[in-house]
């Protein structure tokens, strides 16, 4: 059986037009912002096996490329690309709230945050305060200091937010 | 450069004598290996060198300063009940005295809000900060998987004022994982990664670039103290298939240094086969190139090592910088930095 070494399988490349407005429209039902404020470049995909990170495309890396290297991450990183769905990082995500107040968010204590970063849901019972969102997609902010730690969904069939994506990727997937 | 592997296999060879085979074979080395501390250290210095080896280096966390400060990681650390014990010479770092059983360092909220990184040991700190005093500009770190060096270098210049980007490449992709993970993390805007054997660069690149760090993959027998397999891993052949490729490594990158510019090669090795053989051929055979003496003193480094056995290098190896375990209490460590003239 091949070792997870050996079975990484690299995808990289421009994101398709429908991705990127995708995205900017989930940017702009989140947050309720004009997204050109924050994507003004050209946005690539880099992927590794299932997990693809959405970020801005550099001049510095278009130059490396006309060369003839492969260049396989760039800039800022702005999102995560699954099948199902398309959301902010945690970075961008911060940068925007942090300049235009609270939206789409769930603040969570310490047991949820705990939880959640295991890549497990949230219990209602561990949101402390909620701000509304149109797409039922929640910004999660760790209550101890006010950090971005990733997104969730609410489902009201499992009464759940339901854990989209959380910076326990960087062990779990990105380690 | 048509470099021989018989060559170098012949020029590194030794007989181990009486003394070095009964040490290896008491403390479960190569005796090739033991052969060439007591030559450079003396049996007695030898004998210190393989028991600081024994001794477990402390790890270290370098404060993610474009995130949160220096004095608030130590606290949040603190409160989980590390001890932390900041490093004098590299500011907003710190040696992790103590530990508690949970959470480990690498998976704490904080690790994984991007608050710093952890490094092994304070010796891979030292390049960053050599190369890139008072500098700001671009970088290329050659080869940067997993990205400590990376992510400091780009850390720095996002401080000096964010002129600057840091072309980062590796060859080996679960490692580039691992970089482009550690970029996210720690929000990082300033890093370009390319997945290339280094020894392409000079063909693939349009540009040059005034710093480049060269972190050769090396034998990593001054990291002996974290992975004591290495005691018997590299024989003698293998380690004149090393040198070459670092040879290789550091002639192809001369090529994209600036004029005036520096490069940093750097190996976690105390074997002068790795390191002051490597950059005195490469002197020799590029011509156009100098050891510089490092710019700041930072702690009470060692000196490069001029004479091997029956070897003589070029006299600037002289300004190569040692890092010994049983001197320095760090992983053995080599930097020397060379300045291309013309």
């Amino acid at each position: 059986m091949p070792s997870e070494k050996e079975r990484l399988e690299l995808r990289t490349g421009k994101a398709p037009q429908r991705v990127v407005e995708k995205f900017k429209s989930t940017i702009r039902e989140l947050y309720d912002v004009d997204p050109e404020e924050y994507i003004n470049q050209g946005v690539r995909l880099t992927c590794i096996n299932d997990f693809c990170a959405i970020h801005s495309e550099e001049i510095s890396a278009r130059e490396l490329r006309l060369g003839g290297l492969r260049v396989i991450y760039e800039g800022l990183w702005l999102g995560v690309y699954t099948e199902k769905t398309i959301i902010p990082s945690t970075t961008l995500a911060s940068r925007i709230l942090r300049e235009r107040g609270l939206r789409s968010a769930i603040i969570v204590s310490d047991q949820g945050v705990k939880a959640f970063l295991y890549g497990n849901d949230i219990l209602p019972e561990s949101v402390i305060k909620k701000y509304p969102s149109k797409i039922g997609i929640y910004t999660v902010i760790d209550h101890s200091d006010n950090e971005v730690i990733g997104f969730s969904k609410w489902s009201s069939r499992k009464s759940v937010y339901v854990n989209l994506y959380d910076v326990g990727i960087f062990l779990r997937i990105l380690g | 450069m048509k470099i021989e592997l018989y060559e170098i296999y012949r020029d590194i060879y030794v007989e181990p004598s009486r003394e070095a085979r009964e040490m290896a074979l008491k403390y479960g080395y190569l005796p090739y290996m033991v052969q060439r501390y007591i030559d450079i250290l003396g049996e007695k210095g030898a004998l210190e060198l393989i028991e600081a080896f024994e001794k477990p280096v402390k790890p270290v966390v370098r404060t993610n300063t474009l995130v949160t400060t220096a004095s608030e990681l130590k606290s949040r650390l603190e409160r989980l009940g590390f001890k932390l014990e900041e490093i004098p010479w590299a500011p907003g770092s710190f040696w992790v005295i103590e530990r508690p059983e949970s959470p480990k360092l690498g998976a704490t909220h904080e690790y994984l809000k991007g608050y710093y990184y952890v490094h092994r040991d304070a010796s891979s700190l030292l390049p960053v900060l050599l190369l890139l005093h008072e500098y700001t500009g671009d970088v290329l770190d050659a080869c940067a998987a997993p990205g400590g060096k990376a992510t400091y270098i780009a850390q720095l210049l996002e401080e000096r004022g964010g002129r600057g980007v840091v072309y980062a490449n590796d060859l080996v992709l679960y490692r580039l994982k691992a970089l482009i993970g550690h970029i996210m993390r720690m929000r990082l805007n300033n890093i370009v990664v390319t997945w290339s054997d280094a020894r392409a660069l000079s063909s693939k690149l349009k540009k040059k670039f005034y710093r480049v760090l060269l972190d050769a993959p090396c034998s990593g027998e001054g990291r002996i103290s974290i992975d004591p397999g290495r005691k018997r891993r590299t024989s003698i052949l293998d380690l004149a298939i090393l040198v070459k490729r670092e040879i290789e490594l550091l002639a192809s990158l001369v090529d994209v240094v600036e004029p005036g510019g520096l490069i940093a090669y750097v190996t976690c090795s105390i074997a002068p086969e790795e390191n002051e053989y490597v950059v005195n051929y490469v002197i020799n055979a590029k011509k156009n190139l100098e050891v510089v003496e490092p710019p700041v003193r930072l702690l009470d480094y060692s000196k490069g090592i001029v004479e091997f056995r029956n070897l003589k290098f070029s006299e600037s190896v002289e300004n190569c910088t040692r890092l010994w375990p049983h001197k320095h209490g760090l992983f053995g460590y080599t930097i020397c930095l060379l300045r291309r003239r013309d």
